[in-house]
């Protein structure tokens, strides 16, 4: 591990978001070219590095923790990585790093390109704050950076729609973070400890019925976070009106961080009060409603965004059912989602740089023109449906297996049904972009420019991968669901003999 | 903005450095008395958005420019993060005191904090007039 590698991880986006206006000034005084996309790629990777020379310990079984300051856990603040932590970290990293490779030509038509790197750094040291970090408060304080650099970012093109987009928004998430403050204080008075390990520890003490309220608070503010139903109402302007290098990122990576939270604060702090089964009757009312809600889509870009809804469905059922086989198949999914939405989200993306349009009925016959990205395409959409041999089986099975395993049918059944609709609204998206009559201003469309695809094609690869050899996924999981069923490791290394 | 009149100007061009001095007093004492860098930096930046609506925009552009903000303001975190830096190199954690700790209630002294407010100080007046400055840009382009 890297000296201090906890702290660095989350300082150096920081640091490298307050020097990027300085080096896009001074990238125009000189005239060097792209200093500031090389910079952001430099930094991402560089933290990458950070977060991966961290993965020996956390797999060998340790927990990290870094006090800041010198100051004992239940007193002072503290970061503490296990399994869990650092499966969200790396992949909310690979995304980052990812989207950064694919905005370096994405976004050079657009101005303002020092507050849009500016912005996406700073989204990244609040994603790898929320992340890291073992105090509760500490978490809602990165979490309002997180959600303060995504309404600007929701907003970066200035036109009305993504004025109109952000400012929605903006006012539903931050009654959102205002009630996770509220829920913080109301914890703080009635347990007196805001350290998450201590507060698990000090729960078994609790009058359990004074719980409920902060309970229904955080649910409802990280639910508005990962755009859960009925919360979810921002989700599809929001990535619609977003540049597609963004709404990769924010499906990819914040989505991540929105759903650890519910799972570290929500599921495992909370576990005693049993919302394992409300939060599986959420996913299901969110598969459900997703899928129906994505099959009437006329936009790729809503679309996709309804189909995260769809998503995120399952990995609530998988983690709300709360065996090791659900556990592992919800974050399982959690991973692939990670891996197949950004890719999705790239390639619409592609779709608007080289035709200028996301509508699906203005597409068609692209696949004489951008053969690639069709096949792309293909492999996204097969394995966001559970098809084999993708990712998305694996984890999508696992969580059926757990279902049956657990004597819930009816869950396995729905969650099949609404598989089956997510092949067809991606089937009919593939349809109407890549296949049938091509409209004649269509007939000079490229391919996508190399650097673009080669992220996309990396998670497609991926994709392949995770499917093929699932254990290879399992395995990826495993420190991650031992951690999430193991509280009482967690608490003792944070603790430690205090 | 055109700028006000005689009057309104005289009197903000004779506060002005009495407000300037007042803010810079208290980011500089921030570690001795009530205030510190966020006040102070809001009190230095109301001075030079006093003197932007005196004398209209050209000549308060002229004392702070839009790019030197843009310039200050990242100083101004770059400056809170080495410094924090410098604890974790020479010292063990993060944002650790590394300075001679000095007499207390004198100016010199407490480590590390004097010059942390005064980096925040630079940030906050920077940042608040960048804001003042963007929402001024935001109305002139629609105007156009």
């Amino acid at each position: 591990m890297i000296p201090h590698a906890p702290i660095l991880a989350i300082l150096l986006p920081l640091f490298a978001a307050f020097l990027m206006p300085v080096v896009g000034i001074l990238a125009r005084r000189r005239g060097i070219k792209r200093a500031r996309e090389w910079f952001a790629i430099a930094a991402v990777l560089a933290e990458l590095v950070i977060v991966a020379s961290m993965l020996p310990a956390v797999v060998g079984g340790q927990v990290l923790v870094y006090q800041l300051g010198g100051w004992q856990p239940p007193w002072g603040i503290n970061l503490a990585i296990d399994g869990l932590n650092l499966l969200v970290a790396l992949i909310v990293v690979g995304i980052s790093a990812l989207v950064a490779i694919y905005s370096f030509v994405y976004m050079e038509r657009d101005t303002g390109l020092d507050q849009y790197y500016t912005l996406f750094l700073l989204i990244l040291a609040g994603m790898m704050g929320v992340t890291l970090t073992g105090d509760i408060f500490n978490l809602y304080v990165f979490f309002e950076i997180m959600c303060i650099s995504s309404y600007a970012l929701v907003a970066f093109r200035r036109n009305w729609q993504s004025i109109e987009a952000s400012i929605k928004y903006m006012i539903v998430s931050s009654l959102g973070t205002s009630f996770i403050l509220l829920s913080v204080a109301l914890l703080f008075g009635q347990v007196g400890s805001l350290n998450i390990g201590d507060l698990m520890q000090k729960f078994g003490g609790v009058v359990p019925s004074t719980l409920i309220v902060p309970l229904g608070l955080f649910m409802t503010g990280f639910g508005i976070k990962i755009a859960m139903v009925p919360l979810h109402m921002w989700q599809p302007d929001a990535y619609q009106a977003a540049p597609s290098a963004v709404a990769a990122l924010f499906s990819g990576a914040t989505t991540t961080v929105g759903i650890y939270a519910m799972v570290r604060v929500v599921y495992m702090l909370f576990g005693i009060l049993g919302v394992g089964m409300i939060l599986a009757g959420l996913g299901l009312v969110s598969m459900v409603l997703g899928a129906f809600m994505a099959l009437v889509q006329r936009d790729l870009k809503r679309l996709l965004a309804y189909s995260g809804i769809c998503q995120l469905g399952y990995i609530l059922l998988g983690i709300g059912l709360g065996t090791t086989l659900g556990i592992q198949g919800g974050l399982f999914h959690l991973f692939n989602n990670a891996i197949y939405k950004t890719m999705l989200f790239m390639i619409a993306g592609t779709i608007i740089y080289q035709v200028g349009t996301s509508n699906m009925d203005k597409l068609g016959g692209l696949w004489n023109n951008m053969p690639v990205t069709a096949m792309a395409f293909m492999i996204g959409a097969l394995a966001i449906s559970g098809v084999p041999p993708m990712n998305g089986f694996a984890s999508k099975w696992t969580i059926y297996v757990a279902g049956i395993e657990e004597g819930q049918y009816v869950f396995t059944i729905i969650a099949l049904v609404v598989s089956a609709l997510t092949l067809a609204y991606f089937l009919k998206a593939f349809n109407s972009i890549f296949l049938g009559q091509r409209p004649k201003h269509l007939k000079n469309v490229k391919e996508t420019p190399i650097s673009m695809l080669i992220p996309i094609l990396l998670l497609a690869a991926l994709c392949l991968v995770f499917g093929v050899l699932p254990h290879l996924g399992i395995e990826l999981v495993r420190p991650a669901q031992e951690a999430v069923m193991n509280s009482g490791g967690y608490i003792s290394a944070v603790l430690g003999g205090v | 903005m055109a700028g006000m009149t005689v009057i309104v100007r005289t009197i903000a061009r004779l506060l002005f450095p009495f407000t300037f001095l007042f803010g810079a007093y208290i980011v500089l004492h921030g570690h001795l008395t009530p205030g510190g860098g966020f006040p102070g930096g809001v009190i230095i930046a109301a001075s030079v958005v006093m003197l932007l609506l005196a004398y209209g925009i050209e000549r308060a552009q002229k004392r702070m420019g839009l790019l030197q903000a843009e310039v200050l303001e990242s100083i101004g975190g770059v400056a809170i993060v080495v410094l924090g830096l410098f604890g974790l190199l020479l010292g063990a954690f993060f944002l650790q005191n590394v300075f001679p700790l000095g007499d207390l209630g004198q100016l010199f002294s407490a480590g590390n904090l004097p010059l942390l407010y005064l980096g925040v100080g630079i940030k906050v007046t920077a940042g608040i007039i960048l804001i003042f400055y963007a929402m001024l840009f935001a109305f002139r382009e629609e105007k156009e």
